[in-house]
Order: structure tokens, then sequence, then C-alpha cells
């Protein structure tokens, strides 16, 4: 346990600020992953006729709000070199382009418009893969 | 203090212990502390203290795990009533077994 | 014939009474992330409830008395104020995550806000409280409660791999992006959700409102020893269904939507309906229990009359207090804060109190005094004894792992 905590508490006094932005990107990456992935379900379940619109609409919206809180707090890291801003501008774009296909997913199930919402299925499932690269940072 | 043949150890026994009232069966309080006469020996114990109130040790008409007493006068309930004016009798249904 | 009924009702009532909101949020939670790895936590923590279950069932039947009446005689007034101080705290915030589970499960079925629900579902805990009689609440919520077992039915019709779930759960480790600080944090959180002290307080006072004797005792001991288990098994279903769907997805579990959605893939609209019943009637049945358990703790420390077996003014101080709390778990959720949150601290919190509730049990069921010959047995002390310990080490490790890990993120 102390030797545990010990090791960990070393571990993230040493970090350099390169790998504090690496593991900061890989947590939101897995985190909008995990966002993206459920609106995804919510959608493809809704299609297939196993849930009702108003659950659906639920889950998305609280995938969205998910989404978003992820990308803020990775937006509030520091990059202190070019590579890093390079890395930083590459996980930021990804994380802007996740929340932008769950939201406009969140508003085609809130029109009730379920067409619109499955055509954005293959926007969630390239989000999806690219969150998923980031969080294996 | 010894009663009906038993040796009680006052700590033990008696105090924290939970106070029935002999007259309705209600939950009367617990045992605070208790008021020891030094002089007799052994020392026994005069009365029980609850919610600052002495109570007799005459007074005590069973001791199991928990200690039942004749709470005739005594008005250990006072608090209790205090809140049921206060509060809970004005909610209606306060008077209701539940159903 | 009977008697064979009223053990059966038992029984439902306590596989239906076991599954509350931080059961079906840790149970999904861990799922999702560590698929079945931390399944034995979940047959630890059954075994830990059922071995003090027993211990304190025993005590009330012989004795007539619940638990916190005696945690105050053994431990004395100020160890018994600590006791109380944690215990009442733990409860009330587990009471909050309930109230918010309740207002959550109308918000998945409706659409509307569940900050609208809430105080809806206070004001009807309430009255339930005030006007519901002791052995009929428990029974109804205790058997709509057992609609959970969808979790189960849906884990089948999800079809998974049962080689590969079993071998997930006989290699207890972390996997992925997990280390094992995590994967402690979330095994104390679950043993936490297993072992919450409100159940032991619930139970007991359970007892004295029933009127147990040492006839009962019988009962007792099979509802305990059949049903909790079966709880278990419910536990491990909803954990289950998370592994098989969510963990290969990738998907974390932080909403009581995505605790349901398993049983909507596996079962439909249908499913998804008994599901969203069940997740009510097992938060607002658990919301009744813990809210009766922050009445039952202060009012037995203090001696105070209290109780459903009487009417409410004989009883007023313990049915204040049942209102503050209602009005403060009331007051919390307004802040807007996450009710899943919420019962994930409440959780560990809970394991952080686990050893002062269970200590006195284990003193009291060895005292000629309460239970007369029926002490415990060398057997029940040694797993009594392993279980304080297990209990120690989560409690004080609960703390240092909550700031290591940043609350298991």
């Amino acid at each position: 346990m102390g030797a545990v905590l010990a090791t960990a508490l070393l571990a993230a006094g040493c970090a350099s600020p390169e790998q504090k932005l690496r593991d900061a990107a890989a947590q939101a990456g897995r985190e909008a992953a995990s966002e993206v992935g459920t609106a995804r379900l919510a959608v493809e379940q809704l299609q297939a006729g196993q849930l009702w619109a108003q659950p659906a609409g639920q889950v998305v919206g609280d995938a969205e709000k998910g989404v978003e809180q992820a990308a803020s707090s990775f937006a509030a890291q520091q990059p202190t070199s070019d590579e890093a801003q390079r890395l930083y501008d590459q996980v930021t774009k990804a994380l802007d382009d996740a929340t932008q296909a769950v939201t406009s997913v969140r508003i085609a199930l809130g029109n009730g418009d379920l067409d619109r919402a499955g055509r954005q299925l293959a926007g969630l499932r390239v989000a999806a893969d690219q969150l998923r690269r980031i969080g294996e940072l | 203090m010894t009663m009906a043949g038993r040796v009680l150890h006052a700590q033990l026994h008696l105090l924290d212990r939970q106070l029935i009232d002999q007259a309705d069966g209600h939950l009367a309080g617990k045992v605070d502390d208790v008021v020891l006469d030094l002089d007799a020996d052994p020392p026994v114990v005069t009365a029980l203290v609850s919610a600052r109130r002495e109570i007799s040790a005459r007074r005590i008409t069973d001791l199991g795990t928990a200690v039942t007493v004749d709470a005739e006068g005594l008005d250990l309930d006072r608090y209790d009533d205090r809140v049921e004016r206060a509060v809970i009798d004005k909610i209606p249904g306060a008077g209701h077994a539940a159903e | 014939m009977k008697k064979l009924l009223a053990v059966t009702l038992g029984i439902l009532t306590a596989i239906g009474g076991f599954v509350d909101i931080g059961d079906l949020v840790t149970n999904a939670l861990v799922g999702a992330r560590f698929g079945m790895h931390m399944a034995w936590v979940v047959v630890v923590g059954v075994i830990g409830i059922c071995l003090y279950a027993e211990m304190s069932g025993r005590v009330v039947a012989i004795s007539g008395r619940p638990v916190f009446d005696l945690i105050r005689e053994r431990l004395g007034p100020q160890t018994g104020l600590v006791t109380l101080v944690a215990s009442f705290l733990v409860t009330l915030l587990t009471l909050i995550a309930e109230i918010g589970g309740i207002a959550l499960a109308f918000e998945l079925a409706s659409g509307v806000h569940y900050l609208l629900w809430m105080p809806l579902a206070v004001f009807a805990v309430w009255l339930v409280i005030w006007r519901v009689k002791f052995s009929r609440l428990e029974q109804v919520f205790g058997l709509l409660g057992l609609l959970l077992i969808v979790f189960a039915v849906a884990l089948f019709k999800l079809g998974p791999d049962w080689g590969n779930l079993l071998s997930q759960a006989t290699s207890p480790h972390p996997i992925g992006s997990e280390n094992w600080a995590t994967y402690a944090y979330y095994g104390i959180a679950l043993f936490g959700a297993a072992m919450t002290p409100y159940e032991v307080f619930f139970f007991t006072s359970g007892g004295v409102e029933e009127k147990w004797t040492r006839r009962d005792l019988v009962t007792a001991r099979t509802n305990v020893f059949v049903g909790f288990p079966l709880g278990g098994l419910l536990s491990l279903s909803i954990m289950g269904c998370a592994a098989v769907l969510f963990l290969p997805a990738g998907i974390q579990v932080g909403t009581l939507g995505q605790v349901t959605l398993p049983v909507a893939v596996a079962l439909g609209k249908l499913g998804l309906a008994v599901v969203l019943i069940g997740v009510f009637a097992a938060t607002f049945g658990a919301a009744l229990e813990t809210a009766l358990s922050c009445g039952y703790t202060i009012a037995q420390y203090r001696g105070w009359q209290w109780g459903k077996f009487v009417r409410p003014r004989e009883a007023s101080r313990f049915h204040v207090v049942i209102i503050i709390c209602l009005v403060l778990a009331m007051l919390t959720l307004v802040t807007a804060v996450d009710p899943v949150k919420v019962t994930e601290y409440s959780v560990v919190f809970a394991a952080m109190a686990l050893p002062l509730t269970y200590l006195p049990i284990l003193i009291i069921a060895n005292d000629p005094d309460y239970v007369g010959a029926n002490t415990n047995g060398r057997l029940r002390n040694a797993f009594g004894l392993f279980y304080l310990g297990l209990l120690v080490v989560a409690s004080l490790a609960a703390i240092p792992l909550m700031i290591l890990t940043k609350a298991g993120q």
C-alpha cells in the first residue's frame, strides 16, 4: 500500500510537461470516445426499435454534456513546446469534431428526425476511432 | 448494586442503557449517569440520571437489556411533547396509526 | 403453507431490497471499466453482509434491541457519538443519492428534468413514511425491486461468451489503461456498496418494528442467507451486462441512462420499461430505508421513542429528524450536484464508516447478556474478525486512494 502510494506520487511529481499533456490527452480521448460510443449505441438501438425516442434523447443529451466537459477540461492544458502545441491542436480538433457530431445527433433526435440522426452515425464512428487512437497515447 | 440477588456492574449494566416507561412501554431516554451513595459499603446506586432528571433507584421495576422504570410524574418525554406541539401535531395524520 | 409463504415473501423482499442506487451505479461502472475482473469483491461483500446481518438479526430477535441502541452501550457515549456522526452522515449521503436516483428514473421515462421530479420524490417518500405500515412498505418495494431481475435475463439474451466472463472473474487484476490504484479504489467502492451500514440499521430496527422474537430467528436467517446472496447475483448480472456491452466498446458508465441501456439493447422497449420501474422501486425503497435509518440512528443513540409501530405524535423527535433529513437532501440536490457522482462518493464514504458499525455488532453477538446461549461460535468469530480486518484496511485505504486516483479517474 505505502509502496504503491510512494511510486505513484513519485511518478506524478516527476512527469515532464510533455508527458503530462499526453496523459491529459489520453484521458480526454478515452472519456470523449466513451460518450461518442454511448450516443452511437443509443441511435443504433433507436433505429432498431429497441428504445423509445425519449430515453434515447436523454442518453444522447447526457453524452453531449460529457464530451463537452472532456473538451473543456483538456482545453485548460498548457502546451510548453512546438511539438506539444501540435499535439494540443490535434487533440482539440478531434474533441471539437466529436462534440459537433454528438450535438448534431442531439438536434436531429430533438426534432424527431431519425433519418438525419442515422446519417450522423458515420460521423460518430470516425470521431470515435480518432478519439480511441488518442486514448492510447 | 444488588437486585433480586444479582450483583450488577453499574458501568456495564446501567450506564447508557435504554429507559422504558413501565406505564406505556414507550422509550424514555438513556441512562446518562448514575448517582452513587459512597458511604454505603459496598457503594450503592441511589438514582439514575436521564435528560437531567434524577430517577430514584426505587423506581426501577425491571433490569434486562433495557431499564424499565416507573416514570409517573417525572415527565421524561417533555422534549418530545414540545416537538410534538410545535411541529408534528400541525401535520394531518399525526395521531393516526399507519395503514 | 402460510409459513412457507411468509418465508418466500421474506426472501423475495430481501432480494429486491438488496440492490439500491449504489449497487446499480457501482456495479455497472465497474463492469464497464474492469469487466468481471472485480466480480470477486461482490462475493466477498455479500458474505460479509450475510455474516454481520445474521449476527445483528440474532441480537435483535433475542434481546429485542436494535443495533444502534447497543452501539452506545458498548462503545460509551464518546466513541458512540463518533460512530453516530459517521454513520448518520453516510446514511444521509446515501439518502441524497437515492432521492436523486428516483428523480433520474422519472427523468429517463418522461424527459422532464430530474430537478422538477425531485421535490415530488421527497414528498412521496415522506408521505409513505408518515402513513404506510412498516411491513407493507417493505414488501411492496422489495417485490417491485425484484423486477431488476431483467438484468439477469438481459445478460443471457446478450449471449455473452461465458467462458470469457468466467476467466475474467478468476483473474483479479486491472486491465487496459487502469492501474492498481484505480482497481483498489473501485474495489473499496464496490465493497462499500455491498456492505452499506444503513442495511444493518434498517434490518435490525425493522426486526423491532415487526416485533421479532426468538421464534423469528429461523425466518430472519433464511432471509439473510438466501435473499442476500441472490441479491448479490443481481448485482453481478448488472456488472455482467456492462462488461459484455460497454467494456469492448470503450464506454464508461456515468449516468443512470447508461446503466439501463444494456437491458434495452437485449430486451427492447418492454425490457426498458421493466428496468425503469425496477430502478424506481429499488431507489424509492432504499430512500425509505435510508430516511428511516437517519431517524433510527439518532433516536436510538439518544434513547428517544422511535419507530412506525407507534403513532407519529408519540415519536415526534424521530419524525422531525426524518423530515429535516429529507429537506437537507432536497437542498443538496437543488444545487444541481450530479446524483450519480453523489452515489459514487457515498459508497466510498460508506466503506470508511464500516468498521465503526460492525465492531460493536461483533462484540454484542458474543455477549450472553444480549444473545443468551446463542453467542457466536468459534468459526463465526474467526470470520467476523477476518472481515473486521478487511473493513479496517478498506476504511484506511479509502481516502489515500481517493486522493491518489482523483476519485477514480
